[in-house]
């Protein structure tokens, strides 16, 4: 995704803002709206987070610690990116920031100035992870095809004295044969119930 | 073209409440730093010009601390600010002082994690009170620890200091309960019920303000033995051992850099100006005298600056030093802590504090130290 692209979208991004219902709030609600987000605010911190919300600023309260467990155990991979609030920094608020795996954190008192470019880095940040996610799942299963198909190969040419081209071409000449992929066939011959044939 | 007239008086402000549940704590600050404003202005002023209290009506939230803060500095014109109590107050001055380029010097102790080029921290850091407390309730107690407090930052990280220097010791913390503010007497027999559960040797108690009286109230009523299982504090003070009878809060340790019995000229002084100026029966308590020392740090700084140049103020104010009742305190140039003198004590069946242990120099402000070590962390 591109900057333009990542600033464009700020533009109804769906933000949930929480936070107590005061005057700090009202800065930060007050200049989303006028970023042009569309805004929610609730308060306590819930155990899920609704549905559609494009980013969460968290206000971090050592009271919520429990609610702020409960509601970062409910997050999936794909769970929006926290923006976390804080106002003190001991260990034991640290500890809390850290619980909440934030991507961005704002600082009290709370200001306008500073929110959009925490948002923007927040999204951003997100958007790689989320891709990353995806690259990372899609390594995975290519690899788990990979050593499939190389365990398969092993098996064919103990089995039959093949080279390992020879067994590559089979996989390959029985995956076409079958109109499926080379994975599918190895995964055959592993489950030893492939259909034998003589060596060409 | 005429020399401006020096203004008749330099106003400073002050921060303290007489609503908010700290009340009576903070009742002995103000009065401390009216006292040590009035001796600033009997030797003569700020080179001739007397010192003038500015203080408002304060409530009970910290937005009403900050409101107070904007009002002195932006109506009434004040440089600087002696006062709040809670962090949560302090917190919510704070912006208020760095956008206005005043000072405010803090006299209260508190968890540590902070600094500010425009505060003065008096109090006590976690290393110059915990450790103390520590140590003594490990040596003649035991390790075993219940913590009993309340529901804000204070509380909560003052714990995590307690846990790690118990559990350095092989000790345990048997329970760690917050109350809410306010809870009263009921809640604190709960809290003692959970110590017949758990049989701590000691209690840690966090709890501030109006809640300590039923907290030792609870404690006596249960009939546990303070000279074997005592509550052992920071933040119980005189203020709050004046409001409960001398049988209830006897027995019990407290730890702070000075106490109303500190038997040395300089303290005996103190205490006998302030009870003078306040009653004969008024307690006064260890951020009364951080209130006191504060004001005296402040004016030998401002006599040595001109007291509206904030550069040459903070300049004056590094490493400064001042006899006060505890004994010499010095303001670290590095994080604006103060260097203070260590003291444990035993509320004796007066309801007077027995001073049991002193420290032999000044301890050294550690605002940012994440683990204190028992054995000191030099």
């Amino acid at each position: 995704m591109t900057t333009a692209n990542l600033l464009g979208e700020l533009k109804g991004l769906r933000v949930l803002v929480l936070h107590p219902q005061d005057a700090e709030a009202q800065i930060v609600l007050g200049h989303l709206q006028r970023i042009g987000c569309e805004v929610q605010q609730q308060w306590p911190v819930p155990d899920r987070l609704p549905p559609d919300v494009d980013v969460v600023l968290l206000s971090i309260e050592l009271d919520q610690r429990k609610a702020i467990e409960r509601l970062v155990d409910s997050l999936d991979e794909q769970a929006p990116p926290i923006i976390a609030i804080v106002g003190y920094e001991n260990p034991s608020m640290l500890q809390l920031v850290l619980l909440s795996q934030p991507a961005a954190v704002i600082e009290r008192p709370l200001k306008p100035f500073g929110l959009l470019t925490q948002l923007l880095i927040a999204r951003s940040f997100w958007r790689r992870r989320v891709a990353m996610l995806a690259e990372i799942r899609k390594l995975e299963i290519r690899q788990s095809a990979v050593s499939r198909i190389s365990m398969a190969k092993t098996l064919l040419m103990a089995r039959h004295g093949f080279s390992e081209p020879q067994a590559h071409q089979r996989i390959q000449r029985d995956a076409m044969a079958q109109r499926c992929s080379m994975d599918v066939v190895a995964q055959q011959i592993i489950d030893n119930d492939s259909p034998e044939r003589a060596p060409p | 073209m005429p020399a401006s007239p020096q203004p008749a008086t330099l106003k400073v402000g002050l921060l303290f409440s007489s609503t908010c549940m700290t009340a009576a704590v903070e009742a002995t600050q103000a009065q401390a730093t009216l006292l040590a404003i009035d001796e600033v202005n009997e030797q003569g002023g700020i080179n001739g010009v007397p010192l003038e209290a500015v203080s408002l009506p304060i409530g009970a939230t910290p937005e009403s601390y900050r409101q107070a803060a904007l009002e002195l500095c932006d109506r009434h014109g004040v440089q600087v600010l002696f006062g709040t109590h809670m962090s949560s107050t302090r917190k919510a001055v704070l912006p208020v002082v760095e956008s206005r380029r005043r000072l405010l010097f803090y006299p209260t102790l508190y968890e540590g994690f902070e600094y500010s080029p425009f505060v003065y921290y008096t109090g006590a850091a976690p290393n110059q009170n915990s450790l103390q407390l520590a140590r003594h309730a490990l040596k003649h107690f035991g390790r075993r620890v219940l913590f009993v407090g309340v529901p804000y930052v204070y509380p909560v990280e003052s714990n995590r200091i307690m846990r790690d220097l118990f559990e350095q010791a092989g000790g345990e913390v048997v329970d760690e309960i917050y109350l809410p503010f306010g809870a009263g007497l009921d809640a604190c027999r709960q809290v003692m019920a959970r110590v017949r559960e758990t049989l701590p040797d000691v209690i840690y108690s966090t709890v501030v303000g109006g809640d300590i009286p039923a907290l030792y109230g609870a404690y006596h009523e249960a009939g546990f033995d303070p000279a074997r299982q005592p509550i052992i504090s920071l933040s119980t003070t005189e203020a709050e051992v004046a409001l409960m009878p001398a049988h209830v809060s006897a027995g019990h340790i407290c730890a702070a850099p000075w106490f109303d019995t500190v038997d040395t000229p300089l303290s005996r002084q103190f205490v006998s100006r302030y009870r003078q100026r306040h009653g004969a029966d008024a307690p006064i308590t260890a951020g009364a005298e951080a209130a006191y020392f504060q004001v005296h740090l402040y004016a030998q700084a401002a006599r040595k600056a001109q007291p509206n140049n904030l550069d040459a103020l903070r300049a004056a104010l590094a490493g400064s030093t001042f006899e006060a009742p505890q004994g010499p305190v010095r303001i670290d140039a590095e994080n604006h802590h103060t260097w203070l003198w260590p003291r444990l004590a035993r509320i004796d069946a007066n309801g007077r504090f027995e001073v049991l242990e002193q420290a032999e120099q000044q301890e050294h402000p550690s605002p940012y130290l994440i683990e204190l070590l028992l054995d000191g962390n030099e």
